[in-house]
């Protein structure tokens, strides 16, 4: 069904709208019947980028290619790909399988294979009983499902989803990821999805790719990613990591505000050469014993374990599976290897 | 009867009195005259009948009159409706300034009276000083005539009249549509041609059928832009009834008038079940 697809590239890809730069020095592969996932705060270009890859947009600068040609150019149908846009844009005119049909209507098959591709695909989204339902009749989750079918109708071997899942209660939007990584893994075919969601991104894809402020900060597996992030923003993005402004004196870090020990030993990932850093560590890469001292705002039960949320060097942090004896500080230490520092270029 | 069902029960009154005040009473009172005969001098009544309805069916031509009435306006309406759809697409993707400044154009030129309208054109279209004179003074044609009253210039300037009103009432629809739809059939292979009559025109075919209806409904009683701008053998039925009046015919006039309402109200049946059947197709 996907042979013969060499993967998609994106080189120096810039774009700009109004002569605002919204992405710029875009380097990406997409390996052929892979999962990636854009992921990125709000505004930060995922989209733009995705319509770059549709042909929905041009890029200003740079290339667009599948295996050695380049098809920049080339208008969103000679793509060959499939796209689920936020809104889903199912067309309100048509039921279900009009929907799934549109576009095999190009094709000029005949109807009754249309009709017979089209309960192929719904049956595949469990939603064969649906086939007769006006587009208004059905449920979120089923649009969505309609939206997945319509977008694999033309057998595409790219499919495209613009946070496909964000409309949809928590329950909803597990089942569906898990079934659409199924059903890439069955196809064969590559995904490329647009999320701000990181338990959406990291439970899907083989590559996720982070995004800021119209450039790519990381690109790595969900593991390389919170195993050793490569910039700050990453560091504090992707595990929603607790932050600690610190300063270094005599290869140890302090405090800004209460000059308290932070870490003895710690392992500079890069801006050695600053004095200010910002110190991430997960709200489970605590230890009882330590140096650090907060301000105890509340204790909660967080599913299982217990979550303090305190107040330490300006900043609110979590803390998991830690216990206070006094009701109004807390002390606690660092596991160092979970631990990731860099350079505060923003006070440089 | 609890108090839900009270203010439901005292909504249904208050409609029906205001249906009954608005509409059937002063309909009542129409039909009334329509089947009267009065004296021409002292507008005294002198019997009721069928006459002035006999009268108006002697011979086919009030009938014929109605058809081009109906037939024009039904042309007015489609050429209106065809062109205030893609230009109402096109206001719709401008930016906010440009697109308030088109709706502020619009809703001005609403603002000037049909007469005002109809004098315009006539300059326009004039030889003295208007697009004939200057076309003739390039030499780009020959003669010396206005180019109104005639059937062009009437049906320009209606259609004229129409556009603004279609296109305000096209414009909220046409900006509540998903921009995505439109994009959603491009990654399909869909031309832009083909997305406007597969995707835009039957996603929008409701709010197109009312704009529809009430262009149809806004023509059909015009009379001043018929009068002023086409000639004798083009004028709207709405004239005739409007002589009649000015002669004191009033009784036979309001016959005239159920009769055209009586064939406005078979058109748009007509035209409900043809166009105005739900958008989903189950199949």
């Amino acid at each position: 069904m996907s042979q013969g697809f060499d993967g998609i590239s994106l080189r120096d890809v810039a774009v700009e709208l109004d002569g605002n730069a919204i992405v710029g020095g875009i380097n990406l592969e997409f390996a052929p019947g892979s999962f990636t996932s854009l992921l990125g705060p709000s505004g930060c270009g995922k989209t733009t980028l995705l319509r770059v890859l549709a042909g929905l947009q041009q890029p200003s600068l740079g290339t667009v290619h599948r295996g050695g040609e380049n098809i920049t150019k080339s208008t969103p149908a000679q793509r060959d790909c499939g796209m689920v846009f936020q809104t889903l844009a199912l067309f309100p005119h048509l039921n279900v399988i009009d929907n799934v049909m549109f576009p095999l209507r190009r094709l000029k098959l005949p109807t009754a294979s249309m009709r017979e591709r089209a309960m192929e695909l719904l049956r595949m989204m469990h939603i064969e009983d649906m086939a007769a339902q006006p587009i208004d009749k059905i449920s979120g989750g089923q649009a969505q499902r309609v939206a997945i079918a319509r977008a694999l109708a033309q057998d595409p071997h790219l499919l495209l989803l613009d946070e496909p899942f964000s409309a949809l209660d928590a329950e909803l939007r597990d089942e569906l990821r898990t079934e659409i990584r199924v059903i890439q893994k069955k196809l064969g075919i590559s995904v490329v999805m647009v999320t701000h969601d990181q338990e959406e991104a990291f439970t899907v894809s083989d590559q996720v790719v982070v995004m800021n402020a119209g450039a790519v900060e990381q690109v790595g597996s969900p593991a390389t990613l919170i195993v050793s992030p490569q910039t700050q923003f990453v560091a504090k993005f992707v595990g929603r990591r607790n932050e600690i402004t610190c300063y270094l004196n005599d290869g140890c870090l302090y405090q800004s505000e209460t000059n308290k020990l932070v870490a003895s030993d710690v392992t500079l990932a890069s801006g050695s050469e600053s004095n200010r850093y910002k110190v991430y560590f997960a709200p489970d890469a605590v230890v009882g014993s330590g140096e650090i001292e907060a301000d105890v705002l509340f204790h909660r039960d967080a599913g299982g374990f217990p979550q303090i949320c305190a107040r330490c060097n300006g900043a609110t942090i979590w803390l998991n599976n830690l216990w206070s004896d006094s009701p109004e500080t807390i002390r606690f230490g660092l596991d160092m290897s979970r631990v990731f520092a860099f350079a505060d270029t923003q006070c440089e | 009867m609890n108090k839900q069902q009270q203010t439901i029960a005292a909504s249904y009154l208050l409609l029906t009195l205001y249906c009954v005040i608005v509409s059937f009473a002063p309909l009542l009172f129409l039909f009334t005259t329509a089947v009267s005969t009065t004296d021409p001098l002292t507008g005294e009544v002198l019997s009721y009948g069928l006459a002035n309805f006999q009268e108006v069916f002697y011979d086919a031509y009030y009938a014929i009159q109605i058809a081009y009435t109906v037939g024009l306006v039904a042309a007015i309406t489609v050429v209106t409706l065809s062109m205030a759809v893609p230009l109402t697409l096109a206001i719709a993707k401008l930016k906010n300034g440009a697109r308030s400044a088109w709706v502020v154009m619009l809703l001005a030129s609403l603002a000037l009276s049909e007469v005002l309208t109809a004098f315009a054109w006539q300059l326009l279209l004039s030889h003295s000083s208007g697009i004939p004179g200057w076309l003739s003074y390039a030499g780009i044609i020959s003669g010396d005539k206005s180019w109104w009253p005639s059937f062009p210039a009437m049906f320009v300037v209606l259609v004229y009249f129409s556009l603004p009103i279609a296109m305000i009432l096209l414009l909220p629809a046409i900006r509540r549509l998903d921009p995505f739809l439109k994009e959603s059939a491009y990654t399909m292979g869909f031309s832009k041609i083909a997305v406007f009559f597969l995707i835009l025109l039957p996603s929008l075919r409701g709010p197109i059928f009312q704009t529809a209806m009430l262009t149809f409904l806004l023509n059909i009683g015009g009379f001043v832009i018929s009068q002023q701008l086409g000639k004798p053998s083009d004028w709207m039925f709405a004239v005739f009834i409007a002589d009649f009046m000015r002669t004191f015919n009033i009784p036979f006039a309001v016959a005239l008038s159920f009769c055209l309402l009586v064939a406005v109200l078979l058109c748009l049946a007509i035209a409900n079940l043809i166009f105005g059947r739900k958008p989903i197709e189950n199949r």
